[in-house]
């Protein structure tokens, strides 16, 4: 479900358009999602896995986890 | 989860205890009308219904109590036996009941127990309520019975089938990610915002921003407000008038025809107004009666006539004698050589007695005796003498010779009587014309009457048809052309709104536009990019959302219409579409309905095909729920095909059959009657495809009057 959630989400347009990644350089799973250079698909692949590993997570909690992941990115 | 088995005990009808072992497919429950069918429904949904506190005294088997010595007690329950995740968990609601007396009992409260067992048979007592929860949730438990064709008319509520979908199908995951992100853009947001009020030179006009930002927000959210209030009632509205147009056309055709028989009693008032019968004393009493007197009238006139002649001839005589004696009188009155008479008086009366007594002419000194010419001459002096002295009488009058002119009034009688005679001669004619004339109008009036039944026949055949009396159906026109007032007004109030909602919005963007450049001037730049990816994530989340309801929603059309092809073989179909409907606050809600091949809604489907439609898109959802491998719940059905006939509901039967998913259905198809009032199934259930069949009958003998005689048997076929 994580995989199939990922990639519904990479299949955005925004990603090419915006962010010109190539259709061939979206990872298949949350795995390659998560090792991803890129913020936007390392940000999603990290929300998926945060969210579906623990569906009852806080807003705050994602939040302060979002950051510290953002924070060890040079955005 | 599936139903592996229901356990009723001493529950309503079900006297002791009563098995169903179901499997998964189709499983079929027949019965005869009040021989147990929808009591089975009724106990599964009193276990189901936890919130549900009936009086339990209410729901014990009749017999069991009537049984039950005094002082004796035994248990009434529903026991649902599921399986769930590979662990089968047994959900138990019971009460007890306690026998004091023949006429007086006592109940406990009821309980729900649960116990779940593992696939190693290890057992655990769990909490009943909370893993009835866990096995079939009670939001999806509120899609899953349905008792009656009506029943399934929940799809038409405009958030249950939005409900649905979310339920089945994997929309629902996506909503999580979208709720979570708008919070998490929005805190970047704020981030930003904080940073640029410490680090902006342009404080001021920032913070001046800020606050124009919290007011545009809120006017936007305001006009959101309004738009959706606007839209909600614009669709109570519509919803009423499609409503409406289910009775419109009866409700405009009794309309016309009230109109149509208020004309008619009019016209027929003025026509019986024009029938005058006043001939029958006017004519028949005044004249009718002298119609035979005519030939009496033409004797009279004759004989008036004749007598008429006859006078005017004695008249003539009578006139030429007059004139005659005139005549001879004037003749007498000359003497002989003309000489002067004597006058009246000379000699007197006592003189001429005198001398007629003497027998002697005293004048003339001559003796005139008696009988000789001189006598005579004096006696007739005398007697000229005499008539003399006598009054002078009237000329005329004396030579009138009918006194009284009878025969004029006579005459004027017979001339009035001729201008009768006319008159009554046309009476025939005229009582003629006037019957005729009446009658013609009797036939109007008779055939304004009959026109006036017809159409009040046709009225009482509306008024049969329509579910709706007469003085509401008539509302419907007043209620219809007001509600369509009202929603070409709202419609106008629309168009308004939607435009001070763009400008709103509009205002706002441009506002969070100068915000931003000013944030971009000043703010950590970290924090504004954190702040745009999340933006763009937040679009990337909640268009896939949206996309993946789309696809989903498509699918269940393609399904739904799929299904009602094959339930409604060789009918009329007309497809079933979905309109997605979102407000101005972004909600969106779900329409089903049906329409026909060339898009135009179809306003009143039969119930049959109401039906129809309402199962293709509840097994539709059910089908592609199991397509996602999603946990599948049981479908429970009573009675759901009244209005089918027995061939389309054995049709619909294999056509469930198809599929796997857990239905259970109670029908009273294919029961019959033999002629010993012996009840039977019909040989036609042996072509009908099942994965499990029950019949379910009262125990036989029974007093219809006693409850406490009253015991469903449950037999699988």
């Amino acid at each position: 479900m994580s995989n199939e959630l990922l990639n519904s989400f990479l299949d955005h347009e925004l990603l090419q358009d915006k962010y010109k990644i190539l259709k061939k350089d979206l990872p298949n799973n949350l795995k390659d999602g998560l090792k991803s250079e890129n913020a936007v698909i390392n940000s999603i692949a990290m929300i998926v896995q945060t969210i579906q590993s623990d569906s009852n997570i806080t807003d705050k909690a994602l939040k302060t986890k979002l950051s510290q992941h953002l924070n060890e990115y040079s955005l | 989860m599936i139903i592996k088995k229901v356990t009723i005990e001493n529950f309503l009808c079900y006297y002791g205890i009563k098995e169903f072992q179901f499997s998964k497919g189709l499983n079929i429950i027949l019965g005869e009308n009040g021989e147990g069918k929808t009591k089975f429904f009724d106990a599964i949904e009193w276990l189901l219904n936890t919130s549900n506190t009936s009086n339990e005294s209410a729901l014990i088997s009749q017999k069991a109590l009537s049984e039950a010595s005094a002082g004796e007690s035994f248990q009434v329950s529903v026991k649902l036996t599921c399986e769930h995740e590979d662990e089968t968990v047994y959900i138990t609601r019971q009460f007890r009941v306690s026998k004091l007396n023949v006429e007086k009992s006592e109940t406990t409260k009821a309980i729900l127990d649960g116990i779940k067992e593992s696939r190693t048979g290890e057992r655990d007592i769990v909490d009943g309520k909370q893993w009835l929860d866990i096995v079939f949730p009670p939001e999806i438990r509120r899609y899953s019975m349905f008792k009656g064709e009506s029943s399934l008319n929940i799809l038409k509520q405009d958030a249950s089938l939005l409900n649905l979908i979310n339920l089945f199908s994997d929309a629902r995951s996506y909503d999580k990610y979208a709720s979570k992100i708008e919070f998490l853009r929005e805190e970047a947001e704020k981030e930003v915002s904080e940073n640029t009020r410490i680090n902006t030179k342009k404080k001021s006009e920032f913070e001046n921003l800020e606050k124009q930002i919290t007011l545009a927000q809120l006017k936007k959210s305001q006009l959101e407000e309004q738009l959706d209030r606007l839209e909600q009632n614009t669709n109570t509205t519509i919803d009423l008038v499609k409503e409406a147009e289910k009775f419109v056309v009866n409700a405009n055709a009794l309309e016309s025809i009230n109109k149509r028989i208020d004309i008619l009693v009019d016209r027929k008032q003025k026509n019986d107004a024009k029938i005058d019968e006043n001939y029958t004393t006017s004519l028949l009493d005044d004249f009718w009666i002298l119609m035979h007197f005519e030939s009496i009238h033409n004797e009279f006139s004759k004989k008036i006539q004749a007598a008429e002649i006859a006078k005017r001839q004695i008249q003539q005589e009578f006139d030429i004698s007059k004139g005659e004696t005139k005549g001879r009188r004037i003749l007498q009155a000359k003497l002989i050589n003309n000489s002067s008479p004597l006058p009246i008086g000379v000699p007197n009366k006592a003189t001429m007695e005198e001398m007629l007594n003497d027998e002697i002419c005293k004048v003339c000194n001559r003796e005139a005796k008696v009988g000789t010419e001189a006598y005579q001459y004096m006696e007739n002096n005398l007697k000229q003498f005499l008539i003399s002295l006598e009054p002078e009488k009237n000329v005329e009058e004396d030579e009138v010779l009918f006194k009284n002119n009878y025969l004029r009034s006579l005459v004027n009688m017979s001339t009035n009587h001729d201008t009768s005679i006319l008159r009554f001669r046309s009476i025939i004619s005229e009582i003629k014309e006037k019957f005729e004339f009446n009658k013609s109008r009797d036939e109007d009036s008779n055939r304004f009457k009959d026109q006036i039944d017809n159409e009040k026949l046709e009225r009482t055949k509306i008024l049969g048809n329509s579910s709706l009396g007469e003085e509401r159906l008539l509302d419907v026109i007043k209620n219809y052309n007001q509600w369509q007032t009202d929603i070409i007004n709202a419609n106008r109030s629309k168009v308004t709104l939607d435009y001070q909602y763009k400008e709103a919005s509009e205002s706002l963007e441009s506002k969070i536009e100068q915000r931003d450049k000013i944030g971009e001037q000043s703010a950590n730049s970290y924090l504004i990019k954190k702040r745009d990816l999340l933006k763009d994530i937040e679009k990337i989340f909640k268009e896939t959302k949206e996309r993946k309801f789309d696809e989903f929603l498509k699918k269940l059309e393609d399904k739904s219409n799929e299904i009602l092809a094959k339930i409604n073989v060789d009918a009329f179909l007309g497809k079933i579409i979905f309109i997605k409907k979102r407000s101005a606050s972004n909600h969106t809600g779900i329409n089903v309905e049906l329409v026909q091949s060339d898009g135009t809604p179809f306003i009143s489907p039969n119930q049959s095909l109401e039906t129809s439609m309402h199962i293709a898109v509840l097994f539709a959802i059910s089908d592609l729920a199991a397509g996602k491998k999603l946990e599948e719940y049981p479908l429970i059905f009573d009675a759901p095909t009244s209005s089918f006939g027995e061939s389309k509901t054995s049709t619909f039967l294999n056509l469930l059959h198809n599929n796997t998913n857990q239905k259970i259905l109670l029908l009273k198809d294919f029961i019959i009657k033999n002629d010993d009032n012996k009840l039977s199934i019909k040989k036609e259930f042996d072509s009908v495809k099942r994965n499990k069949a029950f019949w379910v009958r009262l125990e036989r003998p029974f007093d219809n009057g006693k409850l406490s005689t009253i015991n469903t048997l449950v037999s699988e076929i």
